[in-house]
């Protein structure tokens, strides 16, 4: 069942309500706030009414059915790579398809593509504005986009040429009203999908730079959006400030679920390997787990010692461990079934900005405020 | 405390004075921002590091509690009012719920490290297990509540200093160049600083002599943690200073509204039970593929510092890993993703005559994910091969799919999701029909068979293809001959492999003159 309303509708609700603005102001303002009550009035009610039916529903916590799981074996993992050589705070990075190159932002503008495996940095581009706070690699490994306060996504071609050659290289694609927080190839070199602060994701094309679909829903900035490994579907997710994370049809630009149940704003969200699933992690301490068919949340993963906003989270390949990178400068590791942290890995010395698994799930990439990336 | 409270309201006094003078800009609703360029402290107080800080506030309350704070002794030197690092420790993994003395020892850092506890003697960033003194500051300097912490304080702060004695509260360098450059800036209000200072200190010797230690080294730890150059744990992300406040206006809460009637209309269409079962059952079939559980074979390079498993694994490998191959029997899905496994199942379905399906979705996929100024040319030759009537290669739908296809592509202007209907269909037919169908097939247990036999062989998986899509249509009875045709292969090679994908096993080792054909 698809969602008959959409965006469109709400243009013509708030077309006919700025008409009834011409009249007398006073009279006008009055109004306008009576019908802002209603509103809220009627949301809430809504949201009871929601509450009522989620609470009929009997619910197992995944922990139940994970109970004849073997406990997690000794992981014994170990920050096995140091990445130095950003002058300022580590806010983004993203692994290559080849397995080992990584590319990061950071907050003085600057982006770096390494080999992880040797720990060499290979490129070093300056984009012309500070908080580069997302990046991408390109599915070729080809092409990065970076982008942050300047509200765009510029893309850049990676070549051995002369760094200043690469300066002029960089083309803006997407534009958006406020900062851009997140981006992501689409699957292919062609496509790139971006959120941002203006509360909109948007899919553009990168040679013409001309929007294909935005995606309009959230009542607040967008902070991190997803796309599932499988090749096979045609969502994505974005979360943000608002709390909750919407899944949205890539061909219709409808928002086909949607999620709360964080309280706080979310900043970041990724897919289970199986597609069906999604964990979020919140400035409220805690990760959540959620699952597409269910429609709702299905186990939460806080504790008391943890008091710190949770900036990263991903799975490992079989899903089975969730990361989740805090602001506290600690990576924990968590048993998504049994809902236990299985381990903490210590080593950034101050908070963790991103965390990412590599594409054959062989290690996990953390970035930090402390301006040093780790594998 | 009288005198703290009195203090603390002039300093509001003239903390309000400032705000209509370097105060906040317009526009910023949600934040009260000074910026003093001297102690570097951008107060951004954004409602994500207030919530942490409010987090850390009942922490530090739990640990005060918790402790005894008393009188050391320091190479003869008394101490009072402090605790030994181990007893701090201790207290804080208590009050926080630590599960062990490394979490304890970290949150204890963590609460040195945003000032609401501080090293006596000797300044440091981490607190020590050991016998090292701490004490543990008092609400007045916790960071939730000194937001004023601003020039004009800490114009006082030195001023206070220099009038006492200069050996044991005189001015280091940086703090002396740091009050020339205030005693410019403040020049106007210069004499209010000084007669602040001057009363100030006046309340603070009405103190006892033990207080008046512990005060000075509280106030002395709060300013020493503004110091530029020190981290600024209090800074935000920007994408949470700049995030706007949006007010609840009427097209937030039609928003809101929208999203929770989808909710209420979306069914789920697992009950959660179901939903966690079927994900139990997934993530076990996979962990045999986690590197993390499981370890990898060749190992895992991060570790190993080998790159053996990228290289044994990439899109192009004559030979795919047995591994790889046997995850493609777990689902469709595993085996779309794989590129090459794409190419095995095309390969099967050639044999079937129905590899138009395969071609069809893959060329979709390239459809909907292609550069704008491809979309209607690819489109079009995806019409005419695979659903124009008469077409080369045509793939069978039924006609409602038909007919809603070629509605999206005429009504349309935009045709990058045109085949959505039929892609599906496809998909389906794919996964229920072929795929089911494919993985008993000879070919993919050839392919899974010459993954084994790697190490020794060497031989390309499309040879083994070949082989068996030649050989697939034959009666069975000469299935047997085909297997034992597998087995000798050392022995003697078929002639219709191409010599160089197949290196000759050598009898002789120590026979250097060339390649001995076997015989």
């Amino acid at each position: 069942q698809k969602p008959t309303t959409s965006s469109s509708d709400k243009k013509a609700e708030t077309s006919s309500s700025s008409k009834k603005a011409e009249p007398a102001a006073a009279e006008n303002a009055s109004r306008a706030a009576e019908s802002i009550e209603l509103l809220a009035r009627e949301a809430e009610e809504l949201r009871m009414k929601l509450d009522a039916e989620r609470n009929k529903l009997n619910d197992i916590p995944i922990e139940q059915a994970a109970d004849r799981l073997s406990p997690l074996p000794h992981t014994g993992i170990k920050s096995r790579r140091l990445l130095k050589g950003h002058a300022g705070k580590v806010l983004c990075m993203d692994w290559s398809m080849d397995k080992r190159h990584i590319v990061s932002s950071s907050q003085d503008g600057k982006v770096i593509v390494w080999d992880g495996f040797t720990t060499n940095k290979e490129h070093a581009l300056t984009t012309a504005t500070t908080w580069t706070m997302a990046c991408a690699y390109s599915p070729s490994s080809q092409l990065i986009a970076c982008g942050g306060l300047d509200n765009k996504c510029s893309v850049v071609p990676l070549s051995f040429d002369d760094d200043i050659q690469q300066k002029k290289r960089f083309r803006a694609v997407a534009t958006h009203t406020s900062y851009m927080s997140c981006c992501m190839f689409l699957r292919s070199d062609n496509l790139l999908l971006t959120g941002s602060g203006d509360s909109t994701c948007a899919i553009w094309d990168v040679e013409s730079g001309q929007l294909i679909q935005n995606f309009h829903g959230h009542t607040g900035d967008v902070f991190a959006i997803d796309v599932p490994r499988c090749d096979t579907g045609n969502i994505f997710i974005s979360a943000g400030a608002d709390k909750h994370s919407l899944v949205w049809d890539i061909r219709t630009g409808l928002c086909v679920q949607s999620f709360d149940g964080h309280e706080a704003d979310i900043n970041t969200v990724r897919f289970h390997p199986n597609g069906d699933a999604f964990a979020t992690g919140s400035d409220d301490a805690s990760c959540r787990l959620f699952d597409l068919r269910a429609d709702r949340q299905v186990c939460i993963y806080e504790k008391e010692s943890i008091l710190f906003p949770v900036n990263g989270v991903d799975f490992s390949a079989s899903g089975r461990i969730l990361f989740a990178g805090y602001g506290d400068y600690r990576v924990g590791v968590w048993d998504s079934l049994k809902a236990t942290r299985h381990t903490t890995l210590y080593g950034h010395e101050n908070r963790i900005s991103c965390l990412k698994s590599s594409p054959d799930g062989t290690a996990i990439c953390t970035a930090s405020w402390d301006c040093t990336i780790r594998v | 405390l009288v005198s703290n409270l009195f203090a603390a309201y002039i300093l509001q006094l003239f903390g309000l004075f400032f705000d209509r003078h370097f105060g906040a800009l317009p526009g910023e609703e949600s934040r009260s921002r000074k910026v003093c360029p001297f102690t570097q402290l951008e107060i951004i107080l954004a409602m994500s590091m207030a919530s942490t800080l409010s987090k850390l506030d009942g922490l530090s309350t739990k640990v005060r509690l918790r402790t005894q704070l008393r009188t050391h002794k320091f190479f003869r030197v008394a101490v009072p009012g402090a605790v030994t690092g181990a007893n701090l420790v201790a207290a804080v993994g208590e009050s926080g719920q630590a599960e062990d003395e490394v979490e304890a020892a970290h949150l204890a850092t963590l609460l040195l490290q945003f000032g609401y506890l501080f090293p006596v003697i000797e300044d440091a960033f981490t607190v020590r297990d050991d016998g090292t003194l701490y004490r543990l500051q008092r609400p007045y300097f916790w960071p939730s509540h000194a937001t004023q912490a601003d020039n004009v304080e800490y114009a006082i702060y030195l001023n206070k200093r220099l009038l006492r004695n200069e050996q044991k509260h005189g001015l280091e360098e940086d703090e002396a160049q740091q009050y020339n450059k205030l005693a410019e800036l403040l020049a106007h209000i210069w004499e209010f600083i000084t007669v602040q200072a001057e009363l100030q200190l006046k309340q603070q010797k009405e103190k006892k002599k033990a207080d008046k230690v512990v005060y000075d080294s509280e106030e002395r730890a709060f300013w020493r943690r503004r110091r530029p150059g020190n981290a600024n744990h209090l800074e935000e992300h920007i994408q949470k200073i700049e995030r706007r406040l949006r007010k609840e206006n009427a097209l937030g809460y039609k928003a809101k509204i929208e999203r929770i009637k989808l909710s209420l209309k979306t069914k789920p269409w697992l009950k959660a039970i179901k939903a966690s079962d079927t994900m139990v059952q997934w993530v076990e079939k996979l962990e045999d593929y986690d590197a993390f559980l499981s370890p990898t074979n060749p190992p895992n390079p991060w570790i190993s510092d080998d790159c053996s498993l990228w290289l044994l694994n990439t899109d192009t490998v004559e030979v795919p890993t047995e591994r790889r191959v046997k995850r493609w029997g777990l689902s469709v899905h595993e085996l779309v993703k794989d590129c090459i496994g794409r190419q095995v199942l095309e390969t099967f379905l050639e044999s079937e005559f129905s590899s138009e399906n395969i071609r069809f979705w893959i060329a979709i996929q390239d459809l909907k994910y292609a550069k704008n100024e491809e979309i209607e040319s690819k489109a079009e030759r995806i019409y005419e091969e695979f659903l124009a009537r008469g077409a080369p290669c045509q793939v069978n739908v039924d006609s409602r799919t038909l007919e809603k296809t070629i509605e999206c592509l005429e009504s349309s202007k935009n045709h990058r999701h045109a085949f959505f209907f039929a892609e599906e269909h496809v998909f389906t037919l794919m996964s229920k029909d072929s795929y089911p169908r494919f993985v008993r097939s000879n070919i993919y247990k050839g392919v899974l068979s010459a993954a084994q036999q790697q190490g020794s062989r060497r031989l390309g998986w499309r040879n083994f293809v070949f082989n068996m899509g030649a050989t697939k249509k034959m009666p069975l009875g000469n299935k047997q001959t085909k297997m034992s045709r597998e087995d000798t292969a050392h022995a003697s090679l078929p002639k219709q492999l191409s010599s160089d994908s197949l290196p000759v096993k050598q009898m002789h080792s120590n026979n250097k003159s060339g390649e001995q054909p076997m015989e």
